[in-house]
């Protein structure tokens, strides 16, 4: 019960596969409040995987997935989908923005999709702080890759999440984006009260997050907890 | 804010949102444009013949007679002789008798000698003036005097002929006694007179004093006749030979009549019966011919619309599966993917229907504007038929339909491999 109190997420004796092939297979871990960590392993060891779990857009073969005191087993499809809209924050690794909209509505649809009132208030204050408010009407054709990856991760942490999982947020980017964006993560969870949970094989990360758990290495069975 | 996104969706490609859009306008235009001469084709038709059960004219073609006396579009089939009025009109079948003289025009419209009976038949009133009471005098319909811009007093010349640009009778020129106020019927379009001023203007009678007496045995002058037969050649037996008549409108006494007087009056040698009810029946079926095959044309354009409103969104769909994989991971429901491309195809059906049925009525306007024929109909823009609710709702439901199966594909997005290929 001590575990409980502390984790954010629990993972009991979770399989899953693509076919008859075994994608992930994780036997106990948990992650504590605030204790931002990184899911490493190589390609295709079953990160991506993970995170879609985790955020309930997959359904595991076997195991439970535990979310503060919420198994996301016993929820529907419908409950799912509104769990992970209040609870879950994520940040895919092309930061996609939908380009028919812009920034400030970007922001307001992730709201608006959570079924919270429109704060715009809370979407103004997270432009300032991260230097876009001048940005406000622009559609992300007209953004530097920085800027769009700004507003992806105020997107992200709008609607103040449990968790916020990222999948291979640096990868694709040079040292100094890279490092923008980690840091940008970290402060951006904080901020919302978070727990970041970042799935990589960018070395480059492990500069500031400690590996939580490690996939794809028989030899390395994970360690029980974050 | 799924209304917010689905227009922004549209807005983000103008040309093709316009494109279909216009497509689909198209079709319910021409419904609409349809829906709105049909009706008043068919009222007009109704209203002019409307108490009249029956035309006795010369041989001929029955539905030539029928448009001819009543709806005055179509040349006569002759003439019949001045004593059928009389002997018609004291028969034991027939409730009223209005004789119809035919041959001259003013302009576009044709000068009818006739009886007060025959505006009165319609509901006409005086605006101004009076009726005629000597021969040459004329009181013109509403429609003409607004054309024409003749007052009571002014004096015009009528052409020889049905046809527009006859020669005149420059030397019988009529005298505007009244003005009719306006009926929606076929009244409105014509200039009314006596009998016996189409014979005088032909030169039949040459002595005012012998108007009344229409059995006057004068003889056609030499000098007309050479222009009657001309005209003849080219505007067909729209002339009168000695006192004559051209049709009589008759309204039955009892229904009995219905099944007795017609062929009683096609047994008298030179005439024949024709219902108008039963002529009109006939044409309309002609006209629904060509009104069904433009309604076709108008539904073939609206699937079109469909077709092409399917595809957009389709391809649509295809560049945009990140923002579907995005909203998902926002927390979208899959019915919410599927609402918003309903969405956006019900708005893109909107415009266009609202733009369709604008399109419709701002053609009836200008069809009104530019052809006489449509005017005569009473065609206006502002007229609105109950009828076009259901072609905005066929309309509407075409576009839902054509986003109903990009809308399926967008709930079904198999979020999870979007999200692995799509890096």
């Amino acid at each position: 019960m001590a575990e409980h109190d502390a984790s954010v997420l629990t993972l009991r004796r979770l399989v899953h596969r693509f076919g008859k092939r075994v994608v992930l297979d994780i036997d106990r871990w948990s992650a504590a409040k605030g204790r931002h960590c990184l899911i490493e392993g190589p390609s295709g060891s079953g990160k991506s995987t993970l995170l879609h779990l985790i955020a309930g857009l997959l359904r595991p073969d076997s195991g439970e997935i535990i979310l503060e005191d919420q198994p996301l087993g016993a929820l529907s499809g419908r409950a799912l989908d509104r769990l992970r809209s209040q609870r879950i924050g994520i940040i895919l690794q092309n930061f996609h923005l939908i380009e028919a909209l812009d920034v400030r509505a970007n922001l307001r649809l992730a709201q608006s999709l959570s079924g919270s009132q429109p704060e715009p208030e809370v979407i103004d204050a997270l432009l300032a702080q991260l230097g876009l408010s001048g940005l406000a009407q622009n559609k992300p054709a007209a953004l530097s890759q920085g800027e769009r990856q700004r507003v992806a991760i105020i997107r992200a942490v709008l609607n103040r999440p449990t968790l916020l999982l990222a999948d291979e947020p640096t990868s694709a980017l040079d040292d100094r984006h890279a490092e923008a964006v980690l840091k940008l993560l970290i402060d951006q969870a904080d901020a919302a009260g978070a727990t970041l949970l970042m799935a990589t094989h960018d070395s480059r990360a492990k500069a500031h997050l400690p590996v939580g758990l490690k996939l794809g290495d028989p030899s390395l069975r994970e360690r029980p907890t974050c | 804010m799924l209304i917010e996104l689905s227009l922004a969706y549209l807005r983000e490609r103008p040309l093709i949102t316009a494109l279909n859009t216009l497509l689909l306008a198209l079709g319910v235009g021409v419904i609409v444009l349809l829906l709105l001469v049909s009706e008043r084709l068919e009222q007009r038709l109704t209203r002019d013949a409307a108490g009249i059960d029956l035309v006795i004219g010369a041989k001929g073609s029955p539905l030539q007679l029928i448009l001819s006396s009543v709806y005055h579009v179509d040349i006569p089939t002759g003439n019949i002789p001045f004593e059928e009025v009389e002997r018609w009109r004291h028969h034991d079948l027939v409730e009223a008798v209005i004789p119809l003289a035919l041959g001259d025009s003013l302009g576009s419209f044709r000068i009818v000698g006739s009886e007060p009976a025959y505006p009165e038949h319609y509901g006409a009133e005086f605006a101004e003036g009076r009726y005629w009471q000597a021969p040459l005098e004329a009181v013109l319909g509403a429609s003409v005097a607004a054309k024409t811009g003749l007052a009571v007093g002014d004096r015009f010349a009528g052409n020889h002929g049905l046809a527009p640009g006859g020669p005149a009778h420059a030397d019988h020129p009529y005298t505007v006694v009244g003005i009719l106020t306006p009926t929606g019927s076929i009244i409105d379009r014509l200039v009314l007179t006596g009998i016996d001023s189409i014979w005088r203007s032909h030169g039949l009678i040459d002595d005012i004093g012998d108007g009344d007496d229409g059995h006057g045995d004068a003889g056609p002058d030499v000098d007309h006749h050479e222009e009657d037969t001309a005209a003849e050649a080219s505007s067909g037996k729209s002339t009168l030979s000695p006192p004559a008549v051209t049709a009589l409108l008759v309204t039955y006494r009892t229904p009995l009549a219905a099944v007795q007087l017609p062929p009683l009056v096609n047994r008298t040698p030179g005439l024949q019966a024709a219902a108008p009810a039963w002529e009109m029946a006939r044409l309309l079926a002609l006209i629904g011919v060509g009104v069904n095959t433009l309604r076709g044309f108008g539904l073939v354009l609206m699937a079109a619309a469909a077709l092409s409103l399917f595809v957009a969104l389709t391809t649509a769909l295809q560049a945009r599966r990140h923002d579907l994989a995005v909203m998902r991971t926002l927390g979208a429901s899959p019915g919410t993917l599927w609402r918003q491309l309903l969405l956006e195809g019900a708005l893109l059906a909107a415009l266009g229907t609202v733009l369709g049925v604008l399109l419709g009525h701002v053609a009836a306007g200008l069809l009104a504007l530019v052809s006489p024929d449509a005017e005569a109909l009473g065609l206006r823009s502002l007229h609105i038929r109950v009828e076009e609710l259901y072609v905005v709702a066929l309309a509407l439901l075409t576009g839902l339909a054509a986003a109903m199966i990009p809308a399926l594909q967008a709930y079904r997005t198999d979020i999870v491999r979007l999200l692995a290929s799509g890096r």
